[in-house]
């Protein structure tokens, strides 16, 4: 899987008679298989960086590479997740997960057999016939990651997936996920502004500055990750752990101060 | 009558029966002229009797086949012409810049209104009522699937770029389906509007029909024939209406867009 | 526009006199309408009887729609009883109304007054009661809990609610009155604008037509601009609809 990496990186959009920066310079890289999480108070532009690497938006100035060539426009080795699911309504979950495949031109067979794999994985089996109406929000949600890991991408791009299902939901999907990318591996580039996911999930867990958005800090989780075996124990004990706590605590205050400006 | 039978009759029904039993008494009492207000039993047995028995030409049953193929033959230009127009404008901008100005005058126009251009244009006979047919149908097709296709959400387009998705496939499996729920309810409106045009043009201009028919009654002067016609023209449009409903909701089940 | 209207009628013969009138003539029919008698009356006097149908048959739908959509949104006893009934007359189209109003009726202005009325109807009617059905349950349990009951209840809580809807229905119902009028009169009228219309097709003389065509226009889009401010004066509250 591949490395994302940002050069100096602007976005600027015209409003009214001037200009809004939203991204000031971004330089970072992420390195491979690495999951890196992007979080920062709202408006600071993260949605916008994800739209760029995903190619469905150009930066104003500076490059954006992945796997050390440029983006040129959206395509399957960037596949994204959406807020809100993005499911053909008119496709059951099955044809969902295959639609991408099927602009590959995969061979039916193989692309039965990576259907099947993924329904079973999210635990969607017996449902890939419903139509997305007929699946809880959760259950849409994983339609759709399933439908962007089919596509075998070299990074997956999450754009505060979790973000429109209830607490409850939330914190299911995030071990899920977990459990997922453990298994299946790979570059993530996800974006949230809740904290508590951030730290959760992230390998590298970036803050932005708020609007014109910059890099604040870099915090570097896998060695504490490593160390205390986050991702093999349930996430309501990782949720009371003291070192997740102070960390927590830390990025909180990064973004308070960002917040109270 | 027993109160189990009372109770068991819908309310729905109370308002027929009292306008039978009012106007059966108006008519009796000769408080409304027999001349101008058939009892309601002869307006029954002449709907019935005329089904098989020609007035003004010709039986109602041809008639109301008549009318009805018309309006099918209006109702598929007016279709044909306004979907592939209302999409070309919805994603091609020059050409919704020349045509929608030109819409927004016209279409304030009513059908009916376009009849003595019709006549003017066409003289009196089957074009210039498939004329004004098309009239009445074309607007709402056109605007429907034209912000059917415009309101297409973002979200559904950019998923379908990251996923490799070739241009066809893009207007087949994503645009169309996402924008035919509001083309198809167009087309219900247009169906009934058609329907309501086709009358009016057979007011006026063409020589058969149940429009024509009615207007014959008037002249005439057999209430009884243009009651049974009015009759005849709701029946039909009421299928009309029903039918295409059905449709739709058949249409959105197939497309998973409701329960 | 207009100029390519002019080029393509008066001055190039693109388009025949006879099918369409250039804005020339469509000019002078307008002044000359004016002053002198055009089938059998001058224009004002056209407009006039026009006007006064419309009217009547505007006015009349509403006094009835709205007051029955009401009591059918509100009461489910009234809604059941009358909703068949209503459902299964509207099927008939107004216009399929007129051979009988003339029967009824004559030749005349009530014919046409009548068949507006029942067009007018419609609208009104399930506008309002879709709107009095849409009343936001919390707000009427609100004006319950500080002591508006029956009669005030609907008053004071049900129709301001229900108010935008119901002035959208009686837009509609402008609206369908005027498209109404024009169809009626050209069956059945001697006078007035619809009749215009007639007489200026058979007289083969698109310039008539057109004008006609323009007054309705302007009239109707007058009443509803008409509308629109008594709208805002009594509805002074309502947000601009969102979407």
């Amino acid at each position: 899987m591949s490395s994302v990496e940002f050069r100096s990186v602007q976005k600027r959009f015209p409003v009214g008679d001037g200009e809004l920066t939203a991204l000031d310079g971004i330089s970072h890289v992420v390195p491979g298989d690495n999951f890196a999480v992007i979080v920062g108070p709202s408006g600071c532009g993260k949605s916008t960086l994800l739209h760029m690497v995903a190619g469905l938006e150009q930066p104003s100035a500076g490059e954006i590479l992945v796997g050390g060539q440029p983006v040129a426009g959206p395509a399957p080795d960037r596949a994204v997740v959406f807020q809100k699911f993005a499911l053909f309504p008119w496709k059951t979950a099955r044809e969902n997960i295959a639609f991408g495949l099927r602009n590959l031109r995969v061979p039916p067979a193989e692309r039965e057999a990576t259907v099947h794999h993924y329904l079973e994985l999210m635990g969607l089996q017996g449902f890939g016939d419903r139509f997305p109406h007929q699946l809880s929000g959760g259950m849409q949600q994983r339609v759709a990651i399933a439908r962007a890991y089919a596509v075998r991408p070299r990074v997956l791009l999450m754009d505060e997936p979790f973000a429109a299902l209830d607490a409850q939901l939330r914190v299911v999907l995030q071990e899920n996920l977990v459990q997922l990318w453990t298994r299946e591996g790979g570059t993530v580039l996800f974006i949230t502004h809740s904290v508590d996911e951030a730290v959760y999930l992230a390998d590298d867990l970036i803050v932005m500055t708020r609007r014109p958005g910059r890099v604040k800090r870099v915090f570097d989780l896998r060695e504490v990750n490593a160390r205390l075996g986050w991702r093999k124990r349930p996430i309501e004990d990782v949720m009371q752990d003291p070192d997740y706590l102070n960390l927590k605590a830390e990025v909180w205050r990064h973004i308070k101060e960002e917040l109270a400006q | 009558m027993n109160r189990r039978v009372l109770r068991a009759l819908p309310l729905g029904v109370v308002p027929f029966l009292a306008l039978f039993v009012l106007w059966d008494l108006a008519v009796v009492t000769g408080w409304a002229p027999e001349s101008h207000i058939p009892r309601p039993w002869k307006v029954i047995s002449t709907f019935f009797e005329q089904l098989v028995v020609p007035f003004a030409g010709n039986t109602l049953l041809v008639d109301a086949a008549t009318s009805l193929g018309r309006w099918a033959g209006g109702f598929a230009i007016g279709a044909v012409i306004a979907i592939p127009l209302g999409l070309v404008m919805a994603w091609v901008r020059p050409v919704d810049y020349v045509v929608s100005p030109v819409f927004e005058v016209l279409r304030f126009i009513p059908p009916l209104a376009w009849v003595p251009f019709a006549i003017l244009w066409f003289g009196i006979g089957a074009p210039a009522s498939a004329f004004v047919i098309v009239t009445g149908v074309l607007p709402p097709i056109l605007i429907n699937t034209y912000f059917g296709a415009r309101a297409v959400p973002r979200a559904f387009i950019d998923a379908a770029r990251t996923l490799a998705t070739p241009a066809h496939r893009m207007f087949l499996e994503v645009l169309m389906p996402a924008a035919l729920p509001v083309i198809v309810g167009g087309i219900r409106l247009g169906a009934g509007l058609g329907w309501m045009s086709l009358i009016g043009s057979e007011l006026i201009a063409v020589r058969s029909g149940l429009g024509y028919k009615i207007v014959i009654g008037m002249q005439t002067f057999r209430p009884e024939y243009v009651i049974s016609g009015m009759v005849a023209i709701g029946l039909i449009g009421f299928a009309i209406d029903v039918t295409t409903r059905r449709l739709e909701h058949r249409m959105l089940l197939r497309l998973g867009q409701t329960a | 526009m207009l100029l390519l209207w002019q080029m393509a009628t008066a001055w190039f013969g693109w388009i025949k006199p006879l099918f369409l009138a250039s804005p020339a003539t469509l000019w002078d029919a307008f002044v000359t309408s004016l002053r002198e008698s055009y089938g059998g009356a001058t224009l004002p006097e056209h407009v006039l009887v026009s006007l006064q149908e419309v009217l009547a048959g505007f006015v009349g739908g509403v006094a009835v729609g709205v007051p029955l959509g009401v009591a059918m949104g509100w009461s489910p006893t009234v809604g059941r009883t009358m909703s068949p009934f209503f459902n299964t007359v509207r099927q008939v189209p107004p216009l399929a109304w007129v051979p009988l109003a003339v029967v009824w009726f004559g030749i005349g202005f009530a014919p046409k007054a009548f068949v507006i009325f029942i067009a007018a109807v419609v609208p009104s009617t399930i506008n309002a009661f879709v709107g009095v059905r849409m009343v936001d349950r919390d707000l009427l349990n609100a004006a319950r809990v500080f002591g508006a009951g029956g009669w005030r209840l609907v008053r004071q809580a049900v129709v301001p609610s229900a108010a935008p809807l119901i002035f959208t229905g009686i837009r509609l119902s402008l609206q369908i009155s005027w498209t109404t009028v024009v169809a009626a009169e050209l069956l059945a009228s001697s006078a007035g604008l619809g009749f215009m219309m007639v007489n200026a097709s058979r007289n083969l003389q698109p310039e008539f037509i057109m004008l006609s065509m323009a007054m309705i226009g302007l009239l109707g889009a007058l009443m509803t601009q008409a509308l629109e401010r008594l709208q805002r004066r009594l509805i002074s509250w309502e947000e601009p609809p969102r979407e």
